[in-house]
């Protein structure tokens, strides 16, 4: 972005709404609150993805984190918790240890980070046809087996799911 | 214009212009003022199309619809909207506060943002993103989230059961119409919706729909899933109003509940834009190359805009014409029947037409012999399908007539056939 | 077999079983003793050349000071005989066996007597109130009821306008949340699919429901005990609100019970006149009905034909009898006004109209293929069960029975007029489905077409009603008037004890048996499906809670 002020506003605020979504995951005490606030982090992280031109990615993002897993993630906290249970949630006990944890991966990042030279400028362009050419050439291979890698989940999800159905019939 | 608006800020609060409260203010006042007019905006698409829905519907019924507010009822979606805005704003006590509240700006919100990505002309188009098909796939996923928070925070099982059945719906049906798309995306090359608009051309043989007979068997796939996306019946099973009583936004009243028809009208609008740019050759005028209408200035080139941007409105007229009479003659889907269909007949035909579309590109050479071949069996086999639906619709129109025809001169107490 | 060969047999399988054989009466009666009736009605049902298939009605009568008389009214489609069966239990001790067990519509009518009169059917799976809440006190068909003051708090008479705070009114279900993952749901009473106020206790296991109870009483308004306090003229405008759309059939009915009681013959004119608008109504009621089961499966617009057709009926009604809806156009003894020549031309000219608009409904919803997807197969309800449950009319019909009342146990003109009945044959799926409902009454809705044309042919000259004291005092007699109303068998059972208000008066609508099939049918079925029972059984509340 040309405005170096309003490149950093933008940035504070993508990165405030992510970091105050997950803050709401992992501290609240309605699941279904912290469902929904995934949603928003994984939403933040797209705008992240979008603030560094990377298009196909932020879009990639939303299609799969926000559409498909967010969504998985509330039907799974909305068909197991009762309407009347949902108020259980995490306990805010292992304050310390969460604390203690983050500070640590924090500390982690910054420092592989700052390995990282800064002020690279790449040209804004469009990154679809990079990726593409990456994953069916360089990467073929990684991409095939994990796509086979999802198909044992698809079908091991479908057989478990069936053998619960078949239990109870 | 940001300029004007920052000299105004200027003058207004007595900011130096190189402080950094200047730029955030004059860029918040600025992105405020965007908002507003792409609000306006949408809702100048939207709510017409609530008349037109209502008009046509009460026809297929035998009745006029709105005809009060305004010449044959045009504004009458701006006295709804006036009412439901003053209407008084009820939340269930045993709601969830802040997600009932949120909810319906979730899915406003994922509806209004894939107007960004809307081609309405030539050079009409707010954001044309590398990515724009999927970008417009994946900004609907935000509907979905807001659909579920709507139902689980109404308190209310039939609201949760909406709620549920429609994210179930939405998301399996995404998956038909991703590989529709995906199938116009690899005849295109682009992902961007002007690029995808410049592959075709004006005249029907050139329009993705007559491509191949794939992409024609996809043009179907894609509009049904479509139609199935928006909650439209055959496919309204979320909001079915005769069993679930409004499904998910069963507890929404005033403007909160607006906001979601609003969405859903509007929605209309978006899915036949859609349809149009991957199918139907957007804004393409015969005889004019878009590269023309880019090199032209001033007048002509805002001619060529008004005039591309009558073309495209009319094609996405004709098919949100077509998606509302479809919607008021055909009963409901059950769920496991919705189901039945995305999953067992939907996904694979869709992929299907994918890879078929994908062995053409790579057999076919374009504009060769075969490729005319393929286009022309496409157009007959359009042709044949409007034959066959203009006889049925002229039997039973002929079967009709003859009963109206005998009517003539009897004295009834309605004249039920002459509707003004 | 006659009712003499009938009492014969029952003499002589129990010989100490009988009464009083009581033949005097209009519909002659057997009564058995109270211990001995669930054996004598197991025999009825049982042996072959008696077989009592059809349970009509089960009727409990106040006799005070100290008994209460139970009454089966049975019918037997097979041999086409009716008996009516008595019991007679003592007020304070009215125990009495269930036959639940014999036939299941006994269950609901067990149910309503035990309410509204207080007897105790032994060994019956369910005895709970139906119409009342569950925690009335009192039994309010009783000649010496008393109705409390005040109903937590609700005032029950207009004496006392304080208005009052209500403390939480029970719900009918017994039964505490259930903890093995079904999902409660009240369908209703606001729904717009349950044709009234219904209520329907859901318990479904996601999208299947595993067991739907129908929870009635919201529109039960007394009508049987107000027959006792009007007149029996009186009482015909309540006959219009049993059954709001099919009023001209519950007037007839009335009018049948008490012209039997009394002994008129209703001059032929006014049969015709009586025919002509109850014929109207039916096609008025089948346009309702199809129409808003289409409706409910989310087609609109062939709703809003039938409803443009309906008002050119509620038109030729209001030039009939002045009313659009609720008619009250019978009178004892006739109709209340006649039908000129004017109107009858502009029938036959709306018939015109009308009959290709029929053809016009099949084009738009009849055969498409989703509309057949969601009826066809759906809720099946087998010949055996239609029986046992007392269903009547176009759901039985569908089930494959051919008993409609007009052609096999005639009243009024109807000998005279020629007309099909429709059967369910499984036109698109099985025999009794949702889909063979809905076309039996689609072709019913043609039958009577033709038969409206016979009649305004063959409309003579004459009187419009007969001759009839001003003070209507029947001797002391039971009658029992029935006709075959939209929904089925409405039928009037009026007993009289020679004063000008009738004693007891116990109404039979087709809804109200139809009532516990959709109990019996839901589970395995999807809450759609459950929405396309209702609708294609044609339930309306008010017929079920009268």
């Amino acid at each position: 972005m040309s405005d170096p002020v309003v490149s950093a506003i933008v940035f504070y605020a993508l990165a405030a709404f992510t970091l105050i979504g997950a803050g709401v995951v992992a501290l609240s005490g309605n699941i279904v609150h912290s469902a929904f606030a995934l949603f928003a982090a994984l939403f933040g992280m797209a705008g992240l993805y979008a603030f560094l031109s990377a298009d196909l990615l932020a879009v990639v993002q939303m299609l799969v984190y926000v559409g498909g897993i967010s969504v998985l993630v509330l039907f799974a906290v909305m068909l197991t918790s009762g309407l009347d249970d949902s108020r259980t949630s995490n306990s805010t006990t292992r304050l310390v240890g969460g604390i203690a944890v983050m500070l640590a991966v924090a500390a982690a990042a910054f420092v592989a980070a700052s390995a990282i030279p800064s002020g690279v400028e790449s040209a804004v362009a469009p990154t679809t046809a990079p990726i593409g050419d990456l994953l069916l050439g360089r990467f073929v291979l990684p991409f095939e087996v994990v796509s086979v890698v999802l198909l044992a989940a698809l079908l091991g999800a479908v057989t478990l799911a069936r053998g619960v159905k078949g239990g109870d019939r | 214009m940001l300029r004007d608006v920052a000299d105004w800020i200027e003058r207004l609060f007595g900011l130096d212009p190189a402080t950094f409260a200047y730029s955030w203010i004059t860029n918040a006042v600025v992105i405020g003022i965007v908002a507003l007019m792409a609000f306006v905006f949408i809702a100048i698409f939207a709510g017409p199309v609530t008349w037109w829905e209502r008009r046509i519907a009460a026809r297929m019924m035998s009745r006029i619809g709105p005809n009060r507010v305004g010449p044959q009822g045009v504004l009458q979606w701006l006295a709804d909207g006036i009412k439901n805005f003053l209407k008084e704003d009820l939340v269930p006590a045993a709601a969830d506060g802040p997600l009932f509240k949120f909810a319906p700006y979730l899915v406003f919100g994922g509806f209004m943002a894939t107007f960004v990505v809307l081609p309405f002309g030539a050079n009409l188009i707010a954001a044309d993103l590398d990515v724009g098909l999927l970008y417009l796939l994946a900004i609907t996923g935000l509907v979905v989230i807001g659909m579920l928070m709507a139902g689980w925070s109404s308190n209310n099982k039939w609201a949760l059961f909406g709620g549920i059945r429609s994210a179930a719906q939405l998301v399996s049906y995404e998956i038909p119409s991703a590989f529709s798309l995906m199938a116009v995306v690899l005849a295109a090359g682009t992902m961007s919706m002007q690029g995808i608009i410049k592959a075709q051309g004006a005249w029907p043989w050139e329009w993705f729909l007559f491509r191949n007979p794939f992409l024609f068997v996809a043009f179907f796939t894609s509009l049904t899933s479509s139609i199935a996306e928006g909650n439209r019946t055959p496919f309204d099973l979320p909001e079915g109003e005769s069993e679930l009583v409004a499904g998910y936004h069963v507890e929404y009243s005033g403007m909160r509940f607006l906001w979601f028809m609003f969405a859903e009208w509007g929605n209309l609008w978006v899915l036949s834009s859609l349809a149009t740019v991957c199918f139907l050759g957007g804004w393409q005028i015969p005889f004019v190359s878009p590269a023309d209408i880019a090199a032209s200035t001033g007048l002509a080139f805002w001619g060529w805009q008004a005039l591309t941007f009558a073309v495209f409105a009319t094609k996405a007229s004709l098919l949100v014409a077509f998606v509302i009479q479809v919607r008021w003659t055909l009963p409901r889907l059950r769920v496991d029947q919705l189901m039945i269909t995305c999953w067992k007949y939907l996904v694979p035909l869709a992929l299907f037409c994918l890879s078929g579309v994908l062995v053409l590109l790579w057999a076919v050479e374009e504009k060769g012999a075969l490729d005319w071949a393929l286009r022309g069996v496409s157009m007959a086999a359009g042709l044949v399908l409007a034959v066959a639906s203009f006889r049925k619709t002229r039997a039973s129109y002929m079967a009709d007539r003859d009963l109206y025809r005998r009517m003539e001169g009897k004295e009834l107490w309605y004249p039920p056939f002459r509707l003004p | 077999m006659t009712f003499a060969e009938i009492t014969q047999r029952i003499g002589a399988a129990f010989p100490d079983g009988v009464e009083v054989v009581e033949d005097t009466l209009l519909d002659p009666a057997v009564r058995v003793r109270a211990d001995s009736a669930h054996a004598v009605c197991r025999f009825l049902r049982d042996d072959p050349d008696l077989y009592m298939d059809s349970l009509r009605v089960i009727t409990a009568v106040d006799r005070p000071p100290d008994a209460i008389d139970v009454v089966w009214h049975l019918l037997s489609m097979r041999h086409r005989h009716t008996l009516v069966l008595k019991a007679r239990v003592p007020r304070d001790a009215a125990d009495i066996a269930t036959v639940s067990d014999i036939w299941a519509s006994a269950n609901w009518f067990e149910r309503e007597q035990y309410d509204l009169m207080g007897v105790n059917f032994t060994g019956h799976p369910n005895l709970r109130r139906l119409m009342m809440p569950v925690d009335w006190v009192g039994h309010p068909l009783r000649k010496d009821y008393e109705r409390p003051a005040s109903y937590h708090g609700i005032p029950t008479s207009r004496s006392d306008v304080t208005p009052v705070t209500h403390a939480e009114i029970p719900q009918h279900l017994p039964k505490a949340e259930t903890t093995d993952g079904l999902m409660r749901l009240n369908m209703g009473p606001h729904h717009p699919a349950t044709h009234g106020v219904l209520n329907f206790l859901l318990e479904t296991d996601g999208e299947i429901v595993r067991h739907a109870e129908p929870d009635v009483g919201y529109l039960h308004r007394g009508i049987e005990k107000i027959a006792e306090m009007n007149t029996y003229a009186g009482t015909m405008p309540y006959t219009d609100r049993v059954d709001y759309l099919g009023g001209m059939f519950t007037n007839q009915g009335w009018a049948i019970a008490c012209e039997r009681l009394l002994g008129i013959e209703v001059p032929r004119r006014a049969e015709f006149c009586r025919i002509i608008a109850c014929e109207l109504n039916r096609i008025a009621s089948h346009l309702v009905g199809t129409g808003s089961m289409a409706m409910d499966l989310g087609a609109y617009t062939p709703f809003i034909h039938w409803l443009r057709e309906r008002e050119s009926i509620n038109d030729l009604m209001e030039r009939i009898c002045g009313a659009r809806l609720t008619y009250t156009y019978m009178r004892i003894g006739g109709v209340a006004r006649d039908i000129d020549a004017a109107t009858l031309e502009q029938t036959l000219k709306w018939l015109d109209h009308f009959e290709p608009i029929c053809a016009e409904f099949d084009r738009l919803i009849t055969g498409n293929e989703i509309f057949v997807h969601r009826l066809a197969n759906v809720a099946v309800l087998t010949k055996e069960d239609a029986m046992s449950f007392s269903i009547v009319g176009p759901n039985l019909r569908a089930s494959g029975v051919k008993w409609d009342l007009r052609r096999d146990e005639p009243y009024s003109i109807y000998p005279e007029l020629d007309f099909e009945v429709p059967v369910g044959l499984g036109w698109r799926g099985t025999v009794g489905d949702s889909y063979d409902r809905l076309i039996v009454r689609l072709f019913e809705i043609r039958e009577c077409i033709k038969i409206l044309r016979q009649a305004i042919a063959m409309i003579p000259d004459g009187e419009i009603r007969a001759k009839v004291p001003r003070i209507l005092k029947p001797a002391a007699n039971e009658a029992y008037g029935r006709v075959e109303a939209p929904r089925g068998e409405a039928g009037f059972y009026v007993t009289s004890d020679g004063t000008d208000k009738p004693w007891r008066v116990r109404i039979r609508t087709g809804c109200f048996t139809a009532m516990p099939v959709i109990e019996h049918l839901s589970p395995g079925l999807m809450i759609a499906d459950i929405v396309a029972l209702i609708g294609s059984l044609d339930v309306i509340a008010p017929e079920v809670d009268r």
